[in-house]
């Protein structure tokens, strides 16, 4: 068992280092050789640990789950995508280039799982080892992360903190697909690949919420699916072994993820600004002391623009900045509402004048210092 | 199904669940709108949020101003380019030089270009008036060398290209100084 642990710490070791190589010395890794190198990794782990070719009953059940779920998924975005509208993908859909584009993508995918399973089964009919299941999920992705990036991309401070971000998708996608092929079987994991990585090179149009919903949903979908997945394999395996039911638990865990959701539901409503409401991080010191920097405010963008009166705190854009002033004085010129502004700790009023095509919303609610981590990686990020 | 198994299932279940808050609240905390900085989320080319094969943008801007006339606010964001301008007397001009390269793995193509419309906007004059003043002022886009940006100009992976965009007054006009925000160029680019 020792030995074996060793064994795959080797494999571990040698597929990150593969990894960081191709992420420090290469520019545009080509996916082909990538996965080339990588099924040398994979054939090496095959003859020191063996190809388990055990068949998991359930596999079929977890096929059909995930063949639904990912069809209602597509069924929800593509209706909701009519509403927040569509983009066109980079991809060309001639034949030879939607070619080209899987079978790339393809060869590495089959790598990769392939290796995935020949980990996962040994380290799960041997030891059930969990800080070897983090590992195992933490180098795949950063494999697949490499493929997209290395170090000479990461010029500036944006670049380098949206791979960050784009880290969280891919890391979300390999616990779901290590789950997977450690419950059940590689099948699994290839087809929710197939399904969800192939599809922008075959349709001509992808729903389009947004980057930071898009974001979102890129990782808490795998998240989703795989509560699915492990809910029926719970009540499946209950019913198989007999046993009752910890109804005190099972209470317990559906409130709190009943309660989890919702504050991610509204909190990813009030970041997007999708409803009525959304939330800006102040990020001057203009409106000091009523608002301070590193503070919160809650912005209504449905208040009824005549009633904004003196005295009120609004949003609005300014050369496409955001800011939250107070207004000061109303007046009306060619039918136009003019607002003339200010920032209670600002000695002038604004040089500008806004109208309501201007004006973003009215603040209702400030929350102490909750924007500092905002703000600091905003100074991080112009500072660069 | 045995009992530590069940139990190792909710402790897994647990660092998901906390894992997933984790994620969210970061990766909101990044897409926070900030007051009095830059408009960041106005990007035009989050394409896929998890691969970078694709990686057109416009890297670099320079601009060089003739007579009185004024460039502020020159932002360059992956796909467009947005600028406003202040224009004072005729002949004034700005030319911006502004580098787009392909830093991605896929050769492109040019799919879509928009060149923005300058627009003088004033409470104090009427349509009209506006309409004169903006027809006083010239606006053209084309590559370093003159050539004309065309749709389906190629741009290959590892390649860049040079835009020039020159902006002036031609004419007298009737007020101090002709102010233009939001000016923009937009350049989107899909695999060959």
């Amino acid at each position: 068992m020792r030995s074996d642990l060793l064994k795959i710490s080797l494999v571990l070791i040698l597929l990150f280092l593969i990894s960081l190589i191709s992420f420090l010395f290469f520019k545009g890794v080509n996916i082909i050789i990538y996965s080339l190198i990588i099924f040398l990794v994979l054939v090496l782990a095959i003859y020191l640990l063996g190809y388990d070719r055990r068949k998991e009953k359930d596999s079929k059940d977890v096929i059909l789950i995930i063949l639904i779920v990912n069809l209602a998924y597509y069924l929800f975005t593509y209706i909701t995508g009519y509403f927040s509208g569509f983009y066109k993908p980079i991809y060309s859909h001639t034949f030879s280039n939607i070619l080209k584009n899987v079978i790339g993508n393809l060869v590495f995918i089959l790598t990769i799982e392939i290796l995935r399973k020949t980990l996962v089964k040994k380290i799960k009919y041997i030891d059930k080892n969990f800080k070897f299941f983090i590992l195992i999920i933490l180098i795949l992705s950063f494999c697949e992360y490499c493929l997209n990036y290395s170090l000479s991309s990461l010029s500036d401070n944006k670049r380098i903190l949206q791979s960050i971000f784009n880290f969280i998708p891919l890391l979300s996608e390999n616990i779901l697909l290590t789950y997977v092929i450690y419950r059940f079987d590689i099948t699994c994991s290839l087809i929710y690949r197939v399904m969800m990585d192939f599809t922008k090179y075959i349709v001509p149009i992808i729903p389009n919420f947004g980057d930071y919903i898009n974001t979102v949903i890129a990782v808490i979908y795998p998240f989703i699916l795989l509560l699915i997945i492990n809910s029926n394999f719970q009540s499946m395996q209950r019913k198989v072994n007999n046993y009752r039911l910890d109804v005190k638990y099972n209470k317990i865990s559906k409130i709190g993820t009943y309660i989890l959701f919702v504050f991610l539901f509204i909190l990813v409503l009030l970041v997007s600004g999708v409803g009525r409401y959304f939330i800006l991080s102040i990020g001057s010191e203009s409106m000091t002391p009523k608002i301070n920097m590193g503070d919160v405010v809650l912005i209504d963008k449905g208040i009824n623009k005549n009633k904004i009166k003196v005295g009120d705190v609004i949003a609005f854009k300014y050369e496409g900045n955001i800011i939250v002033h107070r207004v000061v004085s109303l007046s009306m010129k060619n039918n136009n509402k003019i607002y003339k502004t200010k920032g209670d700790n600002n000695k002038d009023f604004d040089a500008w004048v806004i109208t309501n095509d201007d004006l973003v919303g009215k603040a209702e609610l400030r929350f102490r210092y909750i924007g500092w981590p905002t703000i600091v990686l905003n100074q991080w990020i112009i500072r660069k | 199904m045995k009992k530590n198994e069940r139990h190792n299932n909710r402790k897994f279940i647990l660092l998901l669940i906390l894992i997933l808050l984790l994620s969210i609240i970061s990766i909101s905390i990044e897409y926070v709108k900030v007051s009095n900085t830059l408009d960041k989320n106005n990007d035009y080319s989050t394409i896929d949020s998890k691969t970078n094969s694709w990686d057109i943008e416009f890297t670099s801007s320079s601009f060089n101003c003739i007579g009185q006339a004024k460039v502020n606010n020159l932002k360059t964001s992956s796909s467009q380019i947005t600028f406003n301008v202040t224009l004072n007397a005729p002949k004034d001009t700005i030319t911006i030089y502004s580098k787009i390269e392909n830093l991605g793995k896929i050769d492109a193509t040019l799919d879509s270009f928009i060149k923005g419309t300058p627009k003088f906007k004033s409470t104090d004059f009427s349509l009209e008036q506006e309409e004169k003043l903006n027809n006083a002022v010239s606006y053209n886009v084309t590559y370093a060398d003159g050539s004309k940006i065309k749709l389906g100009d190629i741009l290959k992976a590892n390649e860049s290209k040079i835009i020039k965009i020159v902006i002036s007054l031609k004419e007298n006009v009737s007020v101090n100084s002709i102010y233009i925000e939001n000016l923009n160029v937009i350049m989107l680019y899909k695999q060959i």
